[in-house]
């Protein structure tokens, strides 16, 4: 993939297109000759400039954005959880224990599927802000999946009348590591709201 | 409706759009930024600024012809708004009424 056309597919994840390709235009037209990287450190301040004023203009949508993915995030483990503890073993006789099919499965699905389909969730809505929904989520995930977990968990043993402590909470740091999935559902995400390319007007 | 609240680097980047006329667009306006008002902002600072302007209504950009020096890529031209010269007529006429009656040092009245 030629640099720019990279530049302007990373770019685009915090402005529209049309912007991206003029600002990496901007900055060809004033590069310094023989200055390797610089065109990049450029576009990563921009970029990050741009993410910044993102998540400070729009910190509201945001969080309910994030909170959003949270949700689906957690609906797809909890699907996939209901299929490999329940379904697999009780309907298809597929064990569900440390090695095997179905547990390698789920770790799939904790690790990359569900964080993955929550990006693309966040993304497909988020206006545009694509990079910015995707870094609240990631760094709010962990955290709210958390509380959905105890709030589950809490309402199964008070269903079931059980006089249990409190509910595990599953807050384990690799899971920062959503952001990886969390991204690559974003990058694979079109925007929901791309800002349309003005018409040209003028030479 | 209550005239827009402007930032002074906004109030700058504006009136170099304005004094920059069909020619503004990213580079002009920075390299104007630097030659009158002694300001050398990232382009980042300046991109998220005309952002956001953009979004307050008070700019407008349009695409120009892709050109080789840029990489084949449209320069975006920018223009104000009728409520982006409101405002930064707003602000400058409230800088004015400030200053009514009183000396700066080093300034002068036009």
């Amino acid at each position: 993939m030629h640099k720019h056309t990279l530049a302007e597919g990373m770019l685009s994840l915090v402005m529209p297109r049309s912007a991206a390709q003029a600002l990496i235009g901007d900055c060809l037209e004033t590069q310094v000759a023989d200055r390797r990287g610089w065109l990049w450190l450029k576009l990563a301040g921009c970029g990050l400039s741009y993410l910044a004023r993102d998540i400070r203009d729009h910190a509201l949508m945001l969080v309910g954005l994030a909170i959003q993915g949270a949700v689906v995030q957690f609906t797809v483990l909890c699907g996939a959880l209901l299929i490999v503890q329940y379904l697999g073993p009780n309907w298809f006789g597929w064990p569900f224990e440390s090695g095997s099919v179905s547990w390698i499965a789920f770790s799939a699905v904790i690790l990359f599927v569900a964080p993955l389909v929550a990006g693309r969730w966040v993304a497909r809505r988020a206006s545009g802000r694509v990079a910015a929904a995707c870094v609240v989520l990631a760094v709010s995930a962990p955290f709210l999946l958390a509380a959905f977990n105890a709030l589950f968990v809490w309402a199964i043993f008070l269903g079931q009348g059980y006089e249990q402590g409190a509910p595990p909470l599953w807050l384990y740091w690799w899971q920062v590591g959503f952001i990886v999935p969390d991204f690559l559902g974003g990058l694979s995400t079109r925007p929901w709201r791309q800002t349309a390319l003005p018409r040209p007007v003028r030479g | 409706m209550a005239p827009r609240s402007l930032g002074e680097f906004e109030q700058i980047v504006l009136l170099a759009i304005f004094r920059l006329g069909d020619n503004a667009y990213g580079v002009t306006v920075r390299d104007e930024l630097i030659a009158q008002a002694d300001r050398e902002p990232s382009f980042g600072a300046l991109y998220t600024t005309i952002s956001r302007l953009e979004e307050k209504g008070l700019v407008q950009s349009t695409l120009g012809d892709p050109t080789p020096e840029r990489g084949g890529r449209a320069k975006r031209f920018l223009s104000l708004t009728s409520e982006g010269i409101e405002a930064v007529a707003s602000a400058q006429r409230a800088y004015r009424n400030l200053l009514k009656g009183v000396s700066l040092p080093g300034f002068s009245h036009a």
